[in-house]
């Protein structure tokens, strides 16, 4: 390993294998440091069971024969928070995941490993609502478009494609009286296509004599975005974009690029200077699978490591105090919903008997609504399915509660027992959504140090989140606009999951530009520290999903750090 | 092809009567979620009828609950049964399921499965005695709230993914499972397993965003 770099980079999730590859395609020499394994890389062939080599810096390493063998498409082996490849946790699937204590009802679905948390994400890439931006963060909206767009040529990101979930989703929301819009920059309320980082499926898909495992080019519609996506003929040319497949292949082509995973920042080292201050100088980190500690060295350290990791690591490391460090948690408080249908009307409106929630683009629809959020369909295998739709709830079990009138879904809460089999029975006829709310930033919510547990890591981080009511009134308001387009589609019946406001899967804002950091995203107390991950957007965007702000932004300050340090 | 196997994934040092009070308790719980169904399947075929006991998704949660840095299905069990006594106490139980009688005074597993929601409810609501619950839940609200919120959640996703199909290497690490079997859970849902794809592509409602 080089341990004398230009920048260290903390995380390889969605903001630093973007601020990496920026950097070294100006010649700038790059240390990348994750905490989790790498997927479809020659010096891991068995990242889950030893723990192969020490890093990789050469894309001739990436291999998509191991990507396939790795990527099972089996959603518990894949996606199980426990003991699943795509979990919050070492890459030896023996030991425990690592602990995030969330004291209040849910859990923070998120993921170690080169790729991070795009490894299990949706692709999902719409810009930020302008009218959450402009006038609010520190910057303007139209600093971000050069960068949205580079990072949109880049990834690429296109119009999502069709199968019948998506027909019937914009059947609905026509029929409800909404405009179809075809805007990345969104300003008035409307259903579109999801702005998808997936490559569109190959024309010719629905011929009789296309082979579709013998052409993996482009998306082929089966439904694993979730579950890794390992369909194409290289790793740089699989469909989804997690920044496994898009940046991290960039990156490496630079040749200025070291990659070391299965390593745990635990530390960012500073020095005071007698003319800039405290500055960051490096890092000390742990390797998860020997538990090695080591030290590397650079001019500028940027953390990557996600809206709870970059936090938890600003204070282990006891960098300055200060009241937003942490704090400021945006979470979209989710919520699902699901419309059940009858065959005959999925024929009348589609002309097939049901919409196979697991055929397609995990989440190919949406519908924006500035001001409120967002509504966008989901569909994913039944594991996942039952247990986000069926049994998560801040609402208790639906059989227990009392019956509301007037409420427009039939149910709400958890469903169990014989109802919960018939309500699966129906899964290829349910159609679902998300709902990610325009919640607003409060100082209250956030992330802490547990003051007495401790993991090898240090002092884990606990995270608390408690909504306002005009959060509870937009989440509501968006609910009842979602049970709409269910009725007016065909829906027979309407369930409201009501998902409890501790489900941290948005993470972000947790180090605000202008509060922990300046407008090119360096640390105000801190010197030559940079945050390029979700933790440093000023709000919530409005409710768009936050990977592709975080993408232009980690572009941005790239050319920051050039201009100032190199 | 389900042979019993060892009681390694409750926990090696237990004695059997433990064992037994663990495995009893979350038999009853992963049973009230998914039960045996024989209505549903007189109607729809026999697939339709099994439940959660059958496909042995008690164990890959108490599989899940031990995977923890502190193995937590032992606690996790005691914490049903407080809310077991607490539920007959105020009487609000409907009725005992049975009158087996359990080594550890359990009690959850007495209770009929409407019942075994009720109690989980009183820890939702957190309308509990936080002393009387066993370490590391002992006055700790925040993870009685996180653990039970999961308990549904960690039943559905063993019932319904892939995780009975490992069959014999079901409670094997993670890296050493074998899919030995189709899902029964698969087929009651008509999903038919990873696929390479589908040919159903409907076009694009827009071809090109505009800026």
């Amino acid at each position: 390993m080089n341990n004398n770099v230009d920048v260290i980079v903390i995380g390889a999730g969605g903001g630093g294998p973007v601020i990496a590859k920026e950097l070294a395609e100006k010649d700038i020499k790059v240390l990348l440091l994750e905490a989790g394994p790498w997927y479809g890389n020659k010096n891991w062939p068995n990242p889950n069971e030893n723990k192969g080599g020490v890093s990789s810096t050469s894309d001739d390493d990436l291999s998509i024969e191991l990507l396939r063998k790795q990527f099972t498409d089996l959603e518990e082996d894949m996606n199980d928070v426990i003991t699943g490849k795509f979990r919050w946790g070492p890459a030896n699937r023996n030991e425990s995941p690592w602990d995030i204590n969330t004291p209040q009802k849910g859990f923070a679905w998120q993921n170690s490993g080169i790729g991070g948390t795009t490894l299990h994400y949706f692709a999902n890439s719409p810009r930020a609502y302008p009218e959450a931006v402009n006038g609010v963060w520190p910057i303007s909206y139209d600093e971000l478009i050069p960068y949205y767009e580079k990072v949109e040529a880049t990834l690429p990101v296109s119009p999502a494609p069709s199968t019948p979930k998506e027909e019937l989703f914009y059947y609905g929301a026509k029929k409800a009286g909404w405009n179809e819009i075809d805007t990345l920059n969104v300003r008035e309320p409307g259903y579109r296509p999801q702005p998808a980082a997936i490559l569109p499926p190959d024309p010719r898909i629905n011929e009789p004599g296309f082979n579709l495992a013998e052409n993996p080019v482009g998306c082929t519609l089966r439904g694993h975005c979730i579950n890794g996506c390992n369909v194409g003929l290289t790793v740089e040319g699989v469909a989804k974009r997690s920044t496994l497949v898009s940046y991290i292949p960039l990156a490496l082509k630079t040749g200025n690029v070291e990659i070391m995973p299965n390593t745990f920042v635990t530390k960012v080292l500073t020095q005071e200077t007698p003319n800039n201050g405290l500055q960051a100088v490096g890092v000390r980190f742990r390797n998860t699978w020997t538990g090695e500690v080591g030290e590397a060295h650079s001019k500028v350290v940027i953390m990557a490591a996600g809206a709870i990791e970059t936090p938890r690591l600003w204070l282990n490391s006891m960098l300055p105090k200060n009241p937003w460090v942490g704090k400021g948690l945006i979470n979209h408080w989710f919520d699902c919903l699901a419309g059940i249908y009858e065959e005959e009307d999925l024929i009348r409106v589609l002309g097939v008997s049901d919409i196979k929630p697991y055929v397609g683009q995990n989440a190919a629809a949406r519908f924006d609504y500035p001001g409120l959020g967002v509504i966008q369909i989901f569909g994913v295998s039944p594991g996942l399915y039952s247990s986000m739709l069926y049994s998560t709830s801040g609402k208790g079990y639906h059989f227990l509660s009392e019956k509301h009138y007037q409420t427009p879904w039939d149910m709400e809460g958890m469903i169990v027992g014989e109802q919960l089999k018939e309500f699966m029975r129906y899964y290829p006829r349910t159609l679902a959504v998300l709902i990610f709310t325009d919640d607003e930033v409060n100082i209250n919510n956030g992330v802490t140090l547990d003051p007495k547990i401790k993991d090898e890591n240090g002092f884990i981080p606990v995270v608390r989140y408690y909504p306002s009511k005009k959060d509870k009134e937009k989440r509501d308001k968006l609910a009842i606009i979602a049970a709409d387009i269910f009725r007016k589609s065909g829906a027979k019946l309407v369930i409201r999951s009501n998902w409890p406001p501790g489900i941290f899967i948005h993470a972000q804002c947790t180090m605000r530009m202008g509060y922990v950091t300046d407008n090119n995203c360096e640390a105000l107390q801190v010197k030559r520290l940079y945050i390029a991950d979700n933790s440093v957007q000023f709000n919530g965007l409005g409710g768009p999903n936050p990977t592709l702000t975080t993408q232009a932004l980690a572009t941005r300050s790239a050319e920051k750090i050039i201009n100032k340090y190199f | 092809m389900h042979n019993k196997q060892n009681k390694g994934y409750v926990e090696k040092e237990y004695d059997n009567d433990i064992i037994i009070y663990i495995e009893d308790t979350f038999k009853a719980l992963a049973d009230a979620i998914v039960p045996w169904t024989p209505t549903l399947g007189k109607i729809f075929g026999v697939i339709q009828s099994y439940g959660a006991q059958a496909l042995y998704t008690d164990e890959y949660t108490i599989y899940s609950l031990n995977y923890f840095e502190i193995p937590l299905a032992l606690p996790t069990a005691q914490m049903l049964d407080v809310a077991a006594s607490e539920l007959m106490n105020l009487s609000q139980n409907k009725q005992y399921q049975n009158d087996r009688i359990y080594p550890m005074e359990g009690s959850f597993a007495f209770l009929l499965p409407k019942d075994r929601f009720r109690a989980i409810t009183l820890l939702e609501d957190l309308n509990i005695n936080l002393t009387q619950l066993p370490m590391p839940y002992k006055n700790n609200p925040g993870l009685v709230l996180s653990m039970t919120s999961a308990l549904n959640r960690f039943v559905t996703m063993g019932y319904y993914s892939e995780w009975w199909a490992y069959g014999t290497t079901r409670l094997d690490s993670p890296n050493k499972r074998q899919l030995e079997a189709f899902p029964i859970s698969w087929e009651q849902v008509d999903y038919p397993g990873p696929s390479y794809g589908y040919k159903v592509f409907r076009g694009y409602l827009i071809n090109e965003f505009t800026d």
